[in-house]
């Protein structure tokens, strides 16, 4: 009995390292030619921005589809399949993580922006990502407290390949609408205020999804490894992301990275934004990944991930309908302080009601 | 020859890894090697185990393993 030796090789992950590289070097390109600084991939903000176009709110902070994030689906799915690694499977329960996908959007719209979205301020210079970060640290150590206690999602396990491919599919399906439309409209190369052109969401949308389903990117998996198995090697996928943000941002000369200090199209309530985090920290410590790996995941047949950014997107329609995320005006209002709290404390009850003790 | 076990959750990886530990197994969490699983997670190393062996024993306590795969390395 006892424990192996440890390798300090165990320390350090090249393709972890690759893969936040290249996602932070696509996004500041991606805002070079027309996406929001700080904000050239994002998970939860593409979603409800598509979400936005969907069901045509009418808020001119997000009514588009973004296409940068079907194609990561698309890229994601090609790779997944060619490489034999779509693998169908899901857990008993779709309500857990369906749930879990609405709290998620609203730790990500208090905040303004996922995981992923975070990384990119931090490395773009915004100090509210510095808070923002910390407040996910600590959400996913709580999460990693409830996991050792013995939170189960369910029994999980091999599902009918069908059921897994609805994601993928309806996704590549709008991905190949979405590109038909702007050919035919002969509108691959118009970019709008906030917004990068298709031709060039799509290109490297398609290569960021096979880069970041190869590589397994997430920005939260890596913190869940050192508190249960003391390795930090996937924490070089977020410590590359900013790196190649850093790096990009410089190179397109976009925006100034240094001094340190810059907030753009967010807020500057520190103290929520890192709540805001704290809750989603903790979801993504509960649910196996950040919304970002999720998509990923949905991409490569996991039907819970595909549920909850689901959720995520009902999430989003339902709180911004509710003035419960922040909008364009960038203010952190009382009711959404309020639901935060409530977030977190509806997370920590779910949490609760579905510990069973290790045997 | 070691073993390398991969779980469909979070949970069945620390179950597995008390189970193996009063099993008296050399065994530890680690983060799932990229060449054995698309997921991340964490998988449970088994030093100088046998695949059969390590699945029936996680199977008898109730943890349904997603993948068994054996090498020939120590950690």
């Amino acid at each position: 009995m006892g424990t192996p030796r440890r390798s300090l090789r165990s320390h350090f992950s090249g393709w972890a390292l690759f893969g936040g590289f290249s996602l932070g070097l696509i996004a500041a390109a991606l805002t070079h030619v027309g996406a929001p600084p700080h904000g050239g991939v994002s998970a939860s903000c593409f979603i409800r921005d598509t979400m936005g176009w969907l069901v045509a709110w009418g808020d001119a902070s997000g009514t588009a589809i973004r296409m940068t994030l079907l194609a990561a689906v698309v890229g994601a799915f090609g790779a997944a399949l060619a490489k034999r690694e779509f693998r169908p499977q899901g857990g008993a329960s779709p309500w857990l993580p369906l749930g879990l996908g609405v709290l998620v959007a609203l730790g990500t719209g208090v905040f303004v922006g996922c995981p992923t979205k975070l990384h990119l301020r931090l490395g773009g210079g915004d100090p509210v990502a510095i808070v923002g970060l910390l407040g996910m640290v600590l959400g996913l150590f709580i999460a990693s407290r409830f996991l050792a206690a013995g939170y189960h999602p369910g029994r999980i396990g091999p599902r009918p390949t069908l059921e897994a491919a609805i994601f993928p599919a309806t996704v590549t399906l709008a991905f190949i609408a979405v590109l038909c439309d702007s050919v035919a409209r002969g509108a691959m190369l118009d970019a709008r205020p906030g917004y990068a052109a298709v031709a060039w969401s799509a290109s490297l949308g398609v290569l960021l999804g096979a880069i970041a389903q190869h590589t397994r990117l997430c920005f939260t998996t890596g913190w869940i490894d050192v508190f249960f198995t003391r390795r930090a090697a996937l924490l070089w996928a977020p410590a590359g992301a900013v790196m190649g943000v850093a790096l990009g941002t410089v190179v397109f000369g976009d925006h100034a990275v240094f001094p340190f200090g810059k907030t753009y199209w967010a807020h500057r309530d520190f103290l929520w934004a890192g709540a805001g985090m704290v809750l989603v920290g903790l979801i993504a410590g509960l649910a196996g990944g950040c919304p970002f790996r999720q998509v990923i995941r949905a991409s490569q047949g996991d039907r819970d991930a595909a549920l909850l950014v689901c959720g995520l997107a009902a999430g989003s329609i339902l709180l911004t309908r509710t003035g419960l995320v922040v909008d364009a005006s960038f203010v952190v209002t009382t009711p959404m302080k309020v639901a935060v709290t409530g977030g977190i404390a509806a997370t920590l009850v779910i949490a609760r009601t579905r510990l069973s003790l290790h045997s | 020859m070691s073993v390398y076990v991969t779980f469909y959750s979070t949970h069945d990886a620390i179950k597995s890894q008390r189970i193996g530990a009063k099993q008296g197994w050399t065994c530890e969490l680690v983060p799932v090697p990229r060449d054995i699983s698309a997921n991340c997670g964490m998988a449970l190393f088994v030093e100088r185990g046998s695949p059969d062996g390590v699945r029936s024993t996680l199977e008898g306590g109730g943890v349904e393993p997603q993948g068994v795969v054996e090498r020939d390395e120590s950690h």
